[in-house]
């Protein structure tokens, strides 16, 4: 339940990383002892689809993929007359830098996500699910691949299971090493077989996805949610959390902390608890300088705002957002000019390079902080990277990859010019000490 | 159901057809909407950005390309509000901020989008502080081609032209990132007959052709509308020469929607390119002696003249219309049915632009009831004994001097120098189709005019009608004109179907007169 | 330049390129699974095997050069028995990546992007693993290794050298 004022949640089970303990948990015959496929066999036996639909939107649940969107309300946007396959693609793709949640859940509880899959399948009508597991994870893809094929087995996949007329087959597929392909429709364009470039919306996925058919794209934790909620109820559900940001979330905190660790919470705990009270404090005695609450897209926060709670109404207030909830802790030690050349770096490696304002600007962006690193800044260049910002976010590109690079640039920025001034107004002779 | 849209763009109200996009809509009340990945004979993108307008609904103002979005009811669409323009200047300058500064020496300069959109935003400074790109400059693409990667703007227009027109798969984008670039298969060269328009459809000159590059600025040529002759489709082309002079530098398309659209296949852009290279007979020769075009036409006369029956003419269905009609004129009595054509040859259609029909005015050939025939009954015919005299106005066909010895009389009339034009009786200099004027027929029925686009070597060298209509004089026909357009209206007021066209009629697209089946349209 | 691999592709792997084609409801889709499939065969993709592939699946050369380029995963050449990269993104660089990158080049004597002269170990840099909480992390062909020091990688790197010393006295 939350707290009355609204503010700090209470403290629930974990339902997410419950069974990650336990030993084998990744075999189908253990699992099934700790409960796993019974909400499906009985949802699928007792609801209709649009029940499952109505109770994940009265849920209140949202992506955890990084944008937040209501799971429930994205399913309503399938058409309901239609003739022909529709799709569930599951979003496995985990690139976000500081982001490691959903390799956790595939690797050590692949079954609720494959429950979850059942689920979802069955509230969209979808008969074929695809997980987009990206490459790099050949251990989640072996995990998996075991534990589809131990539930086919056992009957809880394929045509007719649990004895129902129900179908649902899980097919995976795996990346080949590109973060755009995280992007919903990037990974519809590389799962049929093409270069990973974003589509223009619309059409939105829902409406035209893969081969054109109505698909929800959804991410694994989103997933892993959906068993609990039709167990327990929209209601239980609701009341974790915040009103706005209901349910669990995995945490995962990274960086110069003492115990980096993932950690399931309810939505809302402030960025402080994550960092001293789960991850043993900012390491090395030191003091914090940064944070970045939800992957490196969300931008960078001063330690001023570490009672920010993070949940994705109160992350938006102050500029930034929940993301994935990946938080990455920075002590004083640390160069935000240095960072944000790793991150710059990081964005034109993966700009698909479609659209000019992205391609040029993500390589012009890191090619001017690269050189503020080196010494050789220019009194414009701060100016000239709010400027590329300004010139190529908000809907002058195909996908909001723009806007990804603009928040670590503008809050680097707007939080820490003096970095940025210490570099460019560091005489010329002198190395800094980052660039050696 | 009503098909039309209704929407307003600036302060126009516009009406369109559902399935419009916005792009093409500001066309039709002249808005020209600046873009590079778009083009109206390709798949649409939108990845340039660089059609980007602004859509108010209500309060809100957003950005989108106009490209690929379709019109709807009540739309309203901004194409010069700050916040379109400012889109646009956006994506100029990030395209220009690491572009090679070529312009001083890029064959695209004067007809580049990139240079032109550059001017309008008015431009002139660089906010880039870095060093530019360095890429491979000149790589040989095959097919004529050259890729210059440091001025790709990644708009794909040559990958989507090579997969989508050509047929041909062959191009690709390749890695990612500002590390993208245009490429071939490792090891492997564009090989398809319509390669050539990919410098056309480049918007930068990173795809330039190899017999054009550092020829000429394109300022400084003088181009001429054309027809292609090398077969029956007879796409509309411009002829390209250096002002002042006559080398025949460039050849490129003109649209024409009804014809072949916005492309030429290889032959007809570089087939021309050779057109004066071969040796040009400058004078008149008699016996192979070099004397005056009057002497010549009328020693030819009295001789054809004093000859009874056993004359041929050999036309061309590579002539215009003009000077098929005038030779059929002043020979129909001497020659009467023995006016003959080279029927030209036939290959297989490419399901393309080439028909596969190997001349440019086949149809007016027909038309006037000409007769097409091989070259062994050509042979035939000259050797099987009733064949004194050969007026030979068609350069494509060659005659052995052992040949040309066993005819009485033997004239040629074109613009070869070679073994035919010498062993010849009378040899008369001819102009090329490209020092000429006049009129072909196409496949689809469609009348086309086309313009000298270069002087002949020497001013001796007349028009070949005029010199045919001087030749008729000195045998006794006295009413033919020597100007092509009275020509075509003389041909016009005699021939049915063609009641009453004059040259002004055909226009710059031609005029579709008889349908593909030889009736009339 | 790509060199050819010399080696067609086996029956069994044609068999398991065409079965992919069952997962989907269009064959385009098994472009970078078949892709996957042949660089688990061979180590990397060559030019011949692209134009093999083009066979198989009837698609352009030119076209899936094009794909698979776009892909970091995917290797044109042949490189060394064993890949070892290093992550160079935040979180990792904030617990020590730079150092661990610096001493397995001088522990191997290569440079990132190099391959050791015995043709044993490649050395590359990544972008995130997504391990984020286990920095820095190493991963040596896909196998991951959590909280690296430059100790743990030295030991790391042995154990790979031990592994391929036993295999060849089981020879």
């Amino acid at each position: 339940m939350s707290d009355p004022n609204g503010e700090r949640p209470v403290v629930s089970e974990k339902y997410l990383t419950a069974r990650i303990d336990v030993e084998n948990s990744a075999s189908l015959a253990t699992i099934c002892k700790h409960g796993a496929y019974q909400t499906a066999e009985r949802v699928l036996k007792q609801k209709q689809p649009a029940e499952v639909t109505q109770i994940v939107l009265d849920s209140g649940l949202r992506g955890r993929g990084g944008a937040g969107f209501p799971t429930g309300r994205k399913w309503t946007f399938m058409p309901k007359d239609f003739e022909g396959p529709r799709y569930l693609a599951v979003n496995a793709d985990e690139g976000e830098p500081g982001t490691c949640k959903d390799r956790i859940l595939m690797n050590e509880d692949p079954h609720l996500l494959l429950e979850g899959i059942i689920l979802a399948c069955y509230a969209i009508s979808s008969e074929d699910a695809y997980v987009y597991i990206r490459g790099e994870y050949l251990e989640s893809y072996r995990v998996l691949a075991r534990a589809i094929a131990e539930a086919e087995a056992a009957g809880y996949l394929g045509t007719g299971i649990f004895g129902t007329d129900v179908t649902v087959r899980v097919h995976l597929h795996r990346g080949a090493g590109a973060y755009i392909c995280g992007e919903e429709t990037s990974l519809m364009e590389s799962l049929e077989g093409y270069r990973g470039h974003p589509r223009p919306k619309p059409p939105f996925p829902a409406i035209a996805g893969l081969w054109q058919k109505p698909t929800a794209v959804n991410n694994v934790e989103t997933i892993c949610n959906l068993p609990s909620i039709l167990e327990k109820g929209a209601e239980w559900y609701k009341s974790i959390g915040t009103a706005e940001s209901p349910g669990n979330l995995l945490y995962q905190v990274s960086g110069h902390v003492n115990a980096p660790g993932v950690f399931e919470l309810p939505l809302g705990v402030t960025a402080r608890e994550l960092i001293e009270e789960h991850s043993g404090g900012v390491w090395k005695q030191r003091k914090l300088k940064a944070f970045i609450p939800g992957g490196v897209s969300t931008g960078f926060l001063p330690a001023e705002m570490i009672d920010t709670p993070m949940d994705h109404g109160s992350l938006m207030k102050v500029g930034s957002m929940l993301g994935t909830g990946g938080l990455i802790v920075m002590d004083e030690s640390t160069d935000i000019v240095e960072a944000l050349e790793i991150l710059t770096s990081f964005y034109r490696h993966e700009t698909c390079g479609q659209c000019a304002p992205c391609r040029e600007g993500c390589a012009w962006s890191h090619r001017i902080v690269k050189r503020i690193l080196e010494g050789r800044g220019l009194p414009g260049d701060l100016d000239q990277l709010r400027e590329i910002a300004n010139l190529s976010d908000r809907g002058k590109t195909i996908c909001v990859f723009p806007d990804a690079i603009s928040a670590p640039v503008l809050s680097a920025l707007k939080h820490f010019e003096e970095d940025f001034l210490a570099h460019i107004n560091r005489p010329q002779h002198l190395p800094s000490e980052a660039a050696s | 159901m009503n098909n039309m849209v209704k929407l307003k763009i600036n302060d126009s109200d516009v009406e369109v057809p559902k399935g419009t996009t916005v792009l093409e809509a500001a066309r039709t009340i002249g808005i020209e909407i600046p873009h590079f990945c778009y083009h109206p004979s390709l798949s649409l993108v939108g990845s340039c950005r660089m059609c980007q307008v602004e859509f108010i609904a209500g309060e809100r103002r957003f950005l989108g390309v106009s490209c690929r979005t379709e019109v709807s009811e009540g739309m309203q669409v901004q194409t010069h509000s700050d916040g379109a323009v400012r889109a646009r200047a956006g994506v100029l300058e990030f395209l220009l901020a690491d572009h090679p500064l070529d312009c001083p020496i890029c064959d695209k300069a004067g007809e580049c989008p990139l240079q032109n959109y550059s001017y309008e935003h008015g431009f002139t400074d660089s906010r880039f502080e870095e060093m530019r790109r360095k890429g491979m400059k000149k790589t040989p693409l095959g097919g004529h081609i050259v890729f210059d990667s440091e001025r790709c703007i990644l708009c794909t227009r040559c990958e989507r032209f090579m997969t989508e027109f050509a047929k041909a798969p062959q191009l690709t984008v390749a890695s990612r990132g500002d590390h993208s670039y245009i490429a071939t298969f490792p090891g492997h060269k564009l090989d398809s007959e319509y390669t050539g328009n990919l410098a056309d459809i480049c918007p930068v000159g990173a795809l330039t052709l190899d017999e054009f590059r550092f020829q000429c600025r394109v300022w400084n040529l003088a181009s001429t509308p054309s027809i292609c002759p090398y077969c029956s489709r007879g796409c509309n082309i411009s002829v390209d020469v250096r002002k002042g002079h006559r080398e025949v530098l460039r050849i490129v398309p003109r649209f024409n929607e009804a014809v072949h659209g916005h492309y030429i296949c290889n032959e007809g852009r570089f087939r021309p390119l050779e057109v004066d290279r071969v040796e040009r007979l400058q004078t008149a020769l008699a016996e192979g002696r070099e004397t005056t075009l009057d002497a010549v036409l009328g020693d030819v006369a009295a001789r054809l003249k004093a000859l009874e029956g056993g004359i041929l003419v050999v036309t061309s269905v590579q002539r215009s219309s003009e000077e098929i009609f005038v030779t059929k004129e002043i020979f129909d009595a001497l020659a009467k049915d023995r006016i003959v054509a080279l029927k030209p040859e036939v290959e297989k259609p490419d399901g393309i632009l080439r028909t596969g029909e190997r001349g440019a005015n086949v149809r007016f050939c027909k038309e006037l009831g000409i007769p097409l025939i091989t070259t062994q009954e050509m042979m035939d015919l000259l050797t099987g004994g009733d064949v004194k005299a050969l007026v030979l106005t068609d350069p494509g066909l060659t005659l052995s001097s052992e040949l040309v010895s066993r005819l009485e009389l033997m004239v040629y009339l074109g613009h070869v120098d070679n073994e035919t034009a010498r062993a010849a009786h009378a040899a008369i200099p001819g102009r090329t189709w490209v020092e000429k004027e006049g009129t072909y027929i196409n496949f689809q029925g469609r009348i086309q005019r086309f313009f000298p686009a270069a002087a002949p070597p020497s001013p001796a060298i007349l028009p070949d009608l005029v010199t045919l209509v001087r030749l008729g004089r000195q045998l006794g026909i006295q009413n033919l004109p020597d100007d092509t357009a009275e020509v075509f209206n003389t041909i016009t007021s005699r021939l049915d179907g063609f009641q009453g066209l004059t040259y002004a009629d055909i226009g710059s697209q031609g005029i579709l007169l008889l349908d593909e089946d030889g009736g009339e349209s | 330049m790509s060199s050819t691999d010399g080696q067609a592709f086996t029956e069994e792997l044609t068999a398991e390129i065409n079965a992919l084609k069952d997962h989907y409801p269009d064959p385009h889709a098994t472009v970078i699974p078949a892709l996957i499939l042949v660089q688990d065969a061979f180590g990397f993709v060559s030019d011949a095997s692209l134009i093999r592939l083009g066979e198989i699946l009837d698609l352009p050369p030119a076209e899936l050069f094009g794909t698979m380029t776009f892909y970091t995963m995917f290797r044109r050449e042949k490189e060394g028995k064993h890949h070892i990269n290093v992550c160079k993104n935040l979180s990792c660089h904030l617990t020590g990546s730079r150092e661990l990158r610096a001493h397995l080049e001088t522990a191997l004597g290569i440079e990132v992007g190099q391959t050791t002269e015995d043709g044993f170990f490649t050395l590359g840099e990544v972008e995130c693993l997504g391990a984020c909480t286990e920095a820095p992390v190493l991963e040596v062909d896909s196998e991951y290794y959590f909280r690296v020091t430059p100790d743990e990688a030295d030991k790391i790197l042995e154990s790979y050298r031990q592994k391929a010393k036993a295999l060849q006295a089981d020879e």
